[in-house]
């Protein structure tokens, strides 16, 4: 039997110095510190070539003509609006399809009969569309090419009309916006 | 007097300080060389099938699914609820995905099977030098790399030290009598079904070694065959034999094969050590081989049967794995390797007692067979270590992009065969609760094909995605490197992204955000991994590019909606209507596969249409729910 003893009392030693080590280094103790297992790119946030209007990090893209956030979900608009967007992927070869998806509310319609939409890309007019009906609406126009060949483009919208809600609301209203991007080809 | 006694004190004090030095060495020197040899393995990350075994914990919520995740066959239908789901659910829940605790508990038993191996060699030839070789040749062998490196086989060095402990107590049985020691063989007999199904041989072993060496307790050991053939029985009967892949059983002349090839591997590990390939291989093995064999053949000439009993330890370990024909592992030899490395030690101890001779023929022997085997054993444990880590670094680097990215999707450029087929294909991330993680297009190119595990592009999000969540910055990229994974987002914008096509993917997963453009109006929001439908909901999807490719679906239907009796559904692909199915009341989650007109071929993509025949309103839900997706994928 002494030799099971002399071998026990020599593993001991090790046993607990594992043991300990394992303790030391392995007990959870809430998220591992994961710091420095990525290297991260220096530039600053790119521009977004489609965003939704109420998410937050699309916010600095929104030029002017956008009021708050609603229900988490969607922005109204003033009669005239701006948005900065990235031109996307393939754009500078094949150019890139304006789409803009909004609601256009009763209110508006009840009041006017019709609205127009137009836009321009850095200036130069798309053609505009006039919608009679309320609802969900997608405005949608071809971009060409020669236009989309910087890294950003502003694109400036226009409605030729917009009404007051009233009750002490001083806002103009223009649209109930969503979605707006520049698509790929 | 009083000088006479002092000095007999101090030199008892000195033989007593020698004796507990040389004793040090003996128990300690076995682990402390294992440590300096497989240390990498102590440092080894998960890989492979270790993160299975890690996600039982997520499907364990109660009793039952604890009983089914410990005992339920899985993994070519083995249970092992102490080597494998027992082993990585107690040790996860007590530290978490952190693989140190897991690689001491696995030193810390190949600590005692090393002990247990010395001590069943000194006990079996009255050597201590025996014992020490033994546990010296054993530890070692190359076969010992995969035990020592990678978690999943913790099952061998488990299995081992239930073998190697029922011997050690059947032993003292042997040299005691007492029935305590008989019952301490049975009790780790029983456990050590639990480990690895190779235990079943054991009372092979223990027949052989009382027959020819303790013939008075041979009969003791024959009602050990019980619990194994109860074992076989059982196992048969809750798994079918495998008829066909790498686990399939051959029980044919290819056996004596396998094991030829074996006993080659076991001398010559030329998986590993390239250099001794073409000629010196052979050598190797007859050399060592034919030293073994020669030494036990005279020793039987003498009338001592143990070297007999040390080559059926190797052959009676090694049976349960001859028929596995197409699945021959290195790693499969360590525990048959125990008998040589005993017989090994014999043989030295006896050679050193013998003429100079023989003294240099075994200085030789053994000194070749360490010269073969620790630059082996080193080579491997790199390879295998350095493995783990490229997992490691692409898996934490994917859960800390997470933590910086929580919205955007995470897109892995320039993984490698080694790091998708060890890692990513296991899908190691829900681990850590991140999902959303896919290889860049076009990834497969840089990965060797395995269709017998899985296919690849399962785990690429396909280039029309990929434009689109760009686009939108719904997207990180981050390229696999040899140090952490490094952005480059912005790099990968302006530079493969352009080339990308925008058409639409052939497979289309209703859940998955970044597919969301291809979905009609009609589909409501996401919810989870999936999404409902009203009565009828479009899509578009790539169009099938061979004859042979049909139309796959995967989705949900409520349990409710199938209550009014079997539930049709309708597919139209560019305005064909495809045979109408229908899902019945058996299956709530349902897949189904349709064939698909021959003249859809040849264009790019289809707009599909989805119709339930049924719909349903839940509770305080006023939509009118259809079935809920899934996946729609086109292919062969």
């Amino acid at each position: 039997m002494a030799i099971e003893r002399a071998a026990l009392q020599h593993l001991i030693l090790i046993v607990p110095l594992l043991f300990s080590a394992s303790f030391a280094t392995g007990c959870k103790n809430g998220e591992p510190d994961l710091t420095g297992r990525t290297e991260e790119e220096a530039a600053s946030p790119r521009a977004a070539a489609g965003i939704q209007v109420a998410d937050p990090r699309a916010a600095p893209q929104l030029v002017s003509g956008w009021w708050d956030v609603e229900d988490h979900a969607w922005r109204w608009t003033a009669r005239k609006f701006a948005v900065v967007l990235r031109a996307p992927i393939g754009a500078a070869r094949r150019g890139a399809t304006l789409r803009f998806s909004f609601t256009l509310p009763d209110a508006a319609l009840n009041r006017f009969k019709s609205v127009t939409l137009s836009a321009s890309v850095e200036g130069t007019p798309l053609a505009p569309e006039t919608y009679r009906e309320p609802g969900p609406k997608v405005y949608a126009r071809d971009v060409p090419s020669n236009l989309l060949s910087a890294y950003s483009v502003r694109v400036d919208f226009k409605l030729d009309r917009a009404f007051s809600p009233g009750n002490g609301d001083p806002r103009e209203l223009g649209l109930i916006a969503h979605r707006l991007g520049l698509e790929s080809q | 007097m009083n000088a006479h006694a002092a000095a007999t004190r101090s030199g008892r004090l000195q033989s007593d300080g020698l004796h507990a030095l040389s004793a040090a060495v003996y128990w300690l020197a076995p682990p402390l060389l294992c440590l300096a040899i497989f240390w990498r393995g102590l440092l080894a990350w998960f890989q492979g099938d270790d993160f299975a075994w890690l996600a039982l914990r997520l499907h364990v919520h109660d009793w039952q699914t604890i009983m089914h995740a410990l005992f339920a066959p899985m993994a070519q239908g083995s249970i092992r609820p102490w080597s494998e789901r027992g082993f990585f659910m107690v040790f996860e829940s007590l530290f978490g995905v952190n693989a140190l605790p897991f690689r001491i508990w696995v030193f810390l038993t190949q600590f005692a099977n090393l002990a247990l191996v010395a001590a069943i060699a000194r006990r079996m030839t009255g050597s201590r030098m025996v014992g020490f070789w033994a546990a010296i040749l054993w530890m070692v062998h190359s076969s010992l790399v995969l035990p020592m490196v990678w978690t999943s086989v913790y099952n061998q060095v488990l299995c081992g030290f239930f073998l190697l402990s029922a011997f050690w107590f059947l032993l003292r049985y042997i040299e005691t009598g007492r029935r305590s020691e008989c019952v301490g063989q049975w009790v780790m007999f029983i456990l050590g079904f639990g480990a690895l199904e190779i235990n079943v041989v054991y009372p092979a072993v223990a027949a052989l070694y009382t027959y020819l060496c303790a013939r008075k307790y041979f009969r003791t050991t024959l009602p050990l065959v019980i619990p194994s053939v109860l074992f076989v029985v059982l196992d048969r009967l809750a798994v079918p034999s495998q008829q066909g892949g790498l686990y399939a059983l051959h029980w044919t002349s290819a056996m004596a094969r396998t094991f030829v090839i074996y006993c080659h591997q076991t001398f010559a590990p030329t998986e590993v050590a390239f250099w001794i390939k073409g000629g010196p291989d052979i050598l190797l093995t007859i050399a060592l081989g034919g030293a073994i064999i020669g030494f036990a053949t005279a020793r039987m000439h003498r009338g001592d049967r143990l070297p007999l009993f040390c080559l059926g330890w190797f052959a009676i370990l090694l049976a349960p794995v001859l028929p596995l024909r197409d699945h021959a592992s290195p790693y499969y030899l360590s525990l048959p390797t125990i008998g040589l490395a005993i017989l090994g030690g014999y043989a030295l101890v006896c050679a050193w007692h013998g003429s100079a001779a023989w003294k240099t023929v075994a200085t030789v022997l053994v000194t070749t067979y360490l010269a073969v085997m620790v630059p082996v054993d080193w080579i491997a444990m790199e390879w295998w270590g350095q493995r783990s880590w490229a997992v490691e670094r692409t898996v934490l680097g994917a859960v800390r992009a997470r933590q910086l990215h929580p919205q955007e999707a995470i897109l892995l450029d320039g993984v490698d065969s080694t790091v998708f087929w060890s890692g990513i294909f296991h899908y190691p991330f829900t681990l850590f609760g991140v999902s959303n993680v896919y290889l860049t297009p076009q990834s497969e190119r840089h990965i060797e094909p395995r269709p017998e595990l899985g296919r690849i592009s399962d785990y690429m999000l396909p280039s029309g995605p990929t434009v689109h969540g760009l686009n939108d910055n719904q997207i990180v990229v981050y390229r696999v490197g040899p140090d952490r994974l490094k952005a480059i987002t912005s790099r990968y914008l302006d530079t493969t992204a352009q080339d990308l096509s925008l058409e639409p993917p052939q497979r289309v997963d209703a859940g998955n955000p970044l597919m969301a453009y291809l979905l009609g109006p009609e589909w409501y929001a996401l919810e989870g991994g999936s999404r409902w439908m009203p009565r009828r909901a479009t899509l578009r999807i790539g169009a099938p590019q061979s004859p042979s490719a049909k139309l796959f679906l995967s989705g949900f239907c409520s349990e409710s909606q199938l209550r009014a009796g079997p539930l049709p559904v309708r597919i139209t692909l560019a305005g064909t209507a495809l045979p109408e199915f229908t899902l019945n009341c058996s299956a709530t989650q349902f897949h189904a596969i349709l064939a698909l007109p021959g003249h859809l071929i040849g264009t790019k993509w289809l707009d599909l249409a989805v119709e339930s025949g049924r719909t349903f309103r839940a509770g305080h839900d006023g939509r009118e729910l259809g079935l809920s997706f899934g996946t729609f994928e086109i292919r062969e």
